[in-house]
């Protein structure tokens, strides 16, 4: 059946199979693949027939490359869903040990709640210790990675006219759509994410995506650096938010006094994929802005606990703030920060507390820190 | 008692998830019977992309593959204690794997792409025409970009084969099982894997050849 002829009918999939010599070849290939060979021997004379046979083969090798990945956290879902049915596996069984008669354990019954009883006891105040311990141990390791970063945008900036890593962004912008793609060539490129602009970092060679992940969320660093690349896919694979780049004026790291660029999530803005199927799409189709109604400005970041948050500073020095709040260094300070003597890192000096954020805020001025998202 | 024969050195895996474990996939399972939770993290990691790969082509969609994936694994959990680890690890799990697809497609009540026929499992020659693979023309494209549209070309064209060529397709390619353990994953004959395999290539080849062999000569065009 020629392929030019105008609408040839499809053969019926379940009544065509290979010639033989071909099923031959395809035989022996199948055989080589499962003992983990590349090629094999081939049945005799078949030389001319193998590269068709190969041809179909590796079309279908194809395949593969157009599937979608496993969700990042797949494995760790899986896990976690094991290790749950194990526990209940395990309290049944010592409810049956308990509801058996006369096992002759050799104890009594008291003696056994008794102990039970310690148990207890020694496991709830061991257990948040235990807990506490590795909450602080993901802390620390979060500040060395911020250390780290206040490098690599000093690094940036030597090289950068003194400026943070930014796109030309157009003020007034939504910055949260984390993964809208966009040619970061192209002159009038629509920014649309401030991840995008702190994603340069990483891209450019100045750091790595794992220093920008932090350890307090457990699963590896997300994100991919192919030349295509400008962003993270989807803002659940972002650790922290980032000085707000889309006000007209850069930020010149030698002009500005100490300010926070850089903290651990910030509360207030809840930016999520749309739907779960997102999680499977190459990029998520809508990204979510809502703002966390029930917090309050000063509302500590959730990567640590709620205890507070790691920030790092202009001057490339990183340290541990319960409150998000650093001393205002804004060069048009409204009333409000005047009056405090304060800047609050996660919302813009031009904010109140009745604000209406909708996810195109700027800072004030490139002294106002405004971490997002 | 003689002591059973030791376990057949395993292929290397072609998985292309991340595998830092250095045991083999018997010997975590071993291992996490005895106790080692991260043996089984580590099972879990070097077939997540293989598996999951697997049960998306097997029901077509991601998010239901996730839920299999993670109930396939449960079921490895909870058997554990069943399986012989003289036996190679990989077809057990994709025994199980398989059935939980079947189960899903079941209670979902999917029809297959196209009806069953007795005449692809049947002899040569009753009923079962060839494909001729001297006569097919399936050139490759040279670029990234032509790439990339073929691939998802060749993958709507595998879906849309018939669940029991697709599924030999699956475990005897791209997983590379042997053909007898593709028929002890799937309960059938291994004659009768081989003559769908030879089928499910044909058929590919063929619907190749009919709906896209025009693209291949386009590609040659200056």
């Amino acid at each position: 059946m020629s392929s030019h002829d105008s609408n040839p009918p499809e053969p019926s999939p379940s009544s065509q199979s290979l010639h033989p010599d071909d099923a031959a070849i395809l035989d022996a290939r199948i055989a080589a693949r499962a003992a983990g060979q590349s090629t094999g021997p081939l049945p005799p004379g078949s030389a001319d027939r193998a590269p068709r046979v190969d041809a179909v083969l590796a079309l279908l090798d194809q395949a593969q490359s157009a599937e979608p990945a496993p969700a990042d956290d797949l494995a760790q879902r899986t896990l976690d869903q094991v290790l749950q049915d194990r526990q209940r596996l395990r309290f049944a069984q010592q409810v049956d040990l308990f509801r058996q008669p006369n096992r002759g354990l050799g104890i009594s019954l008291r003696q056994l709640l008794s102990a039970a009883a310690i148990l207890l006891i020694g496991a709830s105040l061991l257990l948040p210790v235990l807990s506490r311990s590795q909450a602080d141990a993901a802390r620390r390791a979060c500040l060395t990675n911020l250390g780290a970063l206040g490098q690599a945008f000093s690094s940036y900036a030597a090289s950068n006219k003194d400026q943070l890593p930014r796109h030309r962004t157009t003020p007034g912008s939504d910055w949260y759509h984390v993964g809208h793609e966009f040619n970061r060539s192209a002159p009038n490129a629509t920014v649309r994410s401030n991840t995008a602009n702190l994603f340069i970092l990483a891209h450019d060679g100045y750091t790595t995506l794992n220093t920008l992940a932090c350890p307090s969320y457990g699963s590896p660093a997300g994100g991919d650096l192919g030349p295509q690349a400008t962003d993270w896919s989807r803002p659940e694979q972002v650790s922290y938010s980032y000085q707000n780049q889309f006000h007209a004026e850069p930020v010149r790291l030698g002009s500005v006094a100490r300010m926070a660029i850089l903290a651990d999530k910030n509360p207030l803005f809840l930016i999520q994929s749309q739907t779960a199927e997102d999680r499977y799409a190459d990029r998520p189709r809508t990204v979510r802005f809502r703002v966390n109604l029930k917090l309050q400005r000063d509302a500590p970041s959730p990567a640590h606990g709620g205890r507070g948050q790691n920030v790092l500073f202009s001057d490339a020095t990183a340290d541990w703030l319960e409150s998000p709040t650093t001393p205002t260094t804004s060069t048009t300070p409204t009333a409000s920060s005047r009056a405090e003597q304060l800047d609050h890192i996660w919302t813009s000096a031009a904010s109140t507390p009745h604000t209406r954020y909708t996810g195109s805020e700027l800072p004030v001025g490139p002294g106002d820190s405004f971490l997002v998202p | 008692m003689a002591s059973p024969p030791p376990t057949p050195p395993s292929p290397p895996d072609p998985s292309p998830g991340p595998s830092p474990d250095a045991r083999t996939p018997e010997r975590l399972l071993a291992d996490y019977r005895a106790g080692q939770t991260d043996a089984f993290e580590a099972l879990i990691r070097h077939y997540q992309t293989d598996l999951f790969r697997f049960l998306m082509r097997f029901v077509g969609s991601a998010s239901t593959a996730d839920d299999l994936f993670q109930e396939t694994f449960l079921q490895v959990h909870q058997s554990a204690h069943t399986f012989d680890t003289t036996k190679r690890f990989k077809p057990w799990l994709f025994t199980i794997a398989a059935n939980k697809a079947r189960d899903y497609l079941r209670r979902n009540k999917r029809r297959q792409a196209a009806p069953l026929s007795a005449t692809v499992d049947g002899p040569a020659g009753e009923g079962v025409s060839f494909v001729d693979l001297m006569e097919a023309d399936l050139t490759l494209p040279n670029d990234a970009a032509q790439s990339r549209e073929v691939a998802e070309l060749v993958r709507d064209l595998v879906h849309e084969m018939p669940e029991h060529l697709r599924e030999v397709l699956d475990l005897a390619y791209f997983q590379q099982m042997a053909y007898k353990e593709v028929a002890d994953v799937l309960g059938i004959p291994l004659g009768t894997v081989k003559s769908r395999l030879h089928a499910a290539v044909g058929t590919f080849a063929d619907l190749w050849k009919n709906r896209y062999g025009q693209l291949g000569n386009d590609l040659d065009d200056p």
